[in-house]
């Protein structure tokens, strides 16, 4: 049993959370991205958004800590954190924050917590999705706290938590049953381990610019570097910490910082096998929600799911 | 992303010229292999594999490689370090009982061995004969073969110095106890490959390989992602590894 909101009481709806908290949807301007909403009108629901909301929990770069004032008390940016809503996440980016619970919630004092103070607010794809979409060869779970079908007049409702739960309890009851999402675009099953050494990633890898949009982009991929800034007289600074891809060389450093001897072939390999194979042994779910957007994106071209289904 | 602990330096020992063995008090269990972060304000973390650690003093070695890494070098004692750790596993000490080692190093990689000899010297009756074979440039200083001289229980530690990894033949292995006997390894990835397909050429299986593997980390907690590598974090499931868990990496 789920909830029912009409179409023309959806602003009302969304205003309600704005007056209370941070309400951050997809937002158009020269492309479709998450932002925090002033307007209500600002909201676009139409195009599947061109990034993920990944910046609200990981953000490309951030202050850790200043020193030597502080002497590294990370969380005292987190104190200035308000609650924030969510709204129009798809199922891809909603399992893409699910893998990054798993990953780094409880683990990392920074994204846990952020994501404690975030409610989710999905909504279903419509029938015509991105080409690139490839969703569908992944069994992904609605993690979200409400989620959002488009039926015609009006919006069902599903309630998933009681943080959900909370924001619609006095909408009226409602019954429906929420078709599956079909996506042209299909991963085929292939048991990489095997495939390691196909010749299909070598091929690819050589159109590869190592320019890490891929890794950027992907609502996933979360692997960061720090670094210490100073000020001029040197006595005072901040440490940073920011994304990083294993697209870019300077990840494979050691601690020499000597690289470690790798083709462009093995760091393309390292991403693929890390969302499919890798994560899946450790945490029993792909780290790859199947947005498509590192296809989209990519300068080069290169489609790994193309690459693996091309394989025999 | 842990919090340092301030502690204060204890000793500064000269190890070659561009070299320093700092030691600070320490309560905890470490064990060989294991490393901490150093944090040098302004500069970035540096990871520094354990030297040594008996009777609460907890060493580093540490020498001049970048910026970060001088400032270290120039700490004196009663001086401040901040430190966090221990990290990682460590070699399996346990595992290690009543057989025959056979440890080859690189001269600038040679602390973690060099805290498995210190260990066994501390532990010498669990433990049978130990190789030790270190690499040494000809322009490197001869501080860890003097420290090795000054190790307790010299008829059970056998140093070999060699000039250079191609020096390296089937006499440095132990053959009266080839299928039991372990192989440490701590070498830079670029010479890894070379020296695990010298000892699989002769016969020593991969499970007997044991690799310290100097990945660069940045949060030792296998937060970052930074350090994984053909799907293992160095930082949280090694940094020593059996040669058949990283077996990509010698392909």
């Amino acid at each position: 049993m789920g909830k029912v909101l009409k179409k023309e009481d959806l602003n009302k709806f969304l205003y309600k959370i704005k007056s209370s908290q941070e309400l951050i949807a997809p937002v158009t301007t020269d492309c479709t991205r998450f932002e925090n909403v002033k307007f209500i009108s600002q909201i676009n629901l139409e195009k599947i958004p061109d990034f993920s909301p990944k910046k609200y929990l990981i953000p490309a770069m951030e202050d850790v800590s200043f020193f030597p004032e502080s002497k590294f008390n990370l969380l005292q940016f987190l104190k200035r954190q308000k609650n924030k809503v969510i709204f129009g996440i798809r199922l891809c980016d909603i399992n893409a924050i699910h893998i990054l619970d798993k990953k780094l919630l409880g683990k990392d004092p920074l994204y846990t917590q952020r994501r404690e103070k975030i409610t989710i607010i999905g909504l279903q794809c419509s029938k015509e999705i991105e080409k690139n979409c490839f969703c569908a060869s992944f069994s992904l779970k609605n993690h979200a706290d409400l989620f959002f079908h488009d039926i015609k007049e009006e919006y069902y409702i599903e309630v998933k938590t009681e943080k959900g739960m909370k924001l619609v309890s006095r909408l009226k009851d409602y019954d429906y049953e929420a078709d599956k999402i079909y996506t042209k675009k299909r991963l085929e099953n292939k048991d990489l381990e095997k495939e390691f050494d196909n010749k299909a990633w070598e091929d690819a890898a050589k159109k590869c610019i190592s320019c890490g949009v891929c890794t950027n982009i992907c609502p996933t991929c979360h692997c960061f570097n720090t670094e210490d800034m100073t000020d001029v007289d040197a006595k005072k600074g901040k440490r940073v910490r920011f994304l990083t891809s294993c697209h870019y060389k300077d990840f494979w450093k050691n601690n020499d910082d000597s690289l470690i001897d790798l083709k462009k072939e093995d760091m393309l390999k390292h991403r693929i096998y890390h969302k499919l194979h890798y994560f899946k042994k450790k945490y029993g779910i792909e780290m790859c929600t199947g947005c498509g957007r590192c296809i989209t994106n990519c300068p080069a071209g290169i489609d790994f799911v193309k690459i693996i289904n091309s394989m025999k | 992303m842990a919090e340092y602990t301030e502690f204060k330096i204890n000793d500064v020992r000269k190890n070659g010229k561009h070299e320093n063995l700092i030691s600070v008090k320490y309560k905890g269990i470490v064990f060989p292999g294991q490393y901490f972060i150093a944090w040098v304000a302004g500069f970035g973390d540096i990871t520094l594999p354990v030297a040594f650690y008996s009777d609460g003093t907890l060493g580093f070695s540490v020498s001049i490689k970048r910026e970060a890494s001088r400032k270290l070098f120039e700490l004196r004692i009663k001086e401040t370090i901040f430190l966090r750790g221990p990290y990682g596993h460590g070699f399996p000490m346990n595992n290690l009982k009543h057989k025959n080692l056979v440890m080859i190093s690189e001269n600038d990689l040679f602390s973690p061995i060099f805290a498995v000899i210190k260990f066994i010297e501390l532990n010498k009756k669990e433990y049978k004969k130990a190789r030790v074979i270190l690499i040494q440039g000809e322009d490197e200083s001869d501080a860890f073969l003097d420290l090795l001289k000054s190790i307790d229980g010299k008829k059970e530690i056998e140093v070999i110095k060699l000039k250079n990894i191609s020096e390296l033949k089937e006499n440095i292995l132990i053959n009266d106890d080839k299928d039991s006997a372990e192989y440490l390894l701590s070498f830079k990835s670029t010479r890894l490959k070379e020296i695990v397909l010298f000892l699989k050429e002769r016969g020593i299986s991969e499970k007997q390989i044991l690799i310290y593997l100097n990945r660069k980390i940045i949060c030792g907690t296998g937060v970052c992602g930074a350090c994984a590598v053909f799907g293992v974090h160095a930082c949280i499931d090694g940094p020593v590894f059996r040669a058949d868990k990283i077996e990509r990496f010698f392909r």
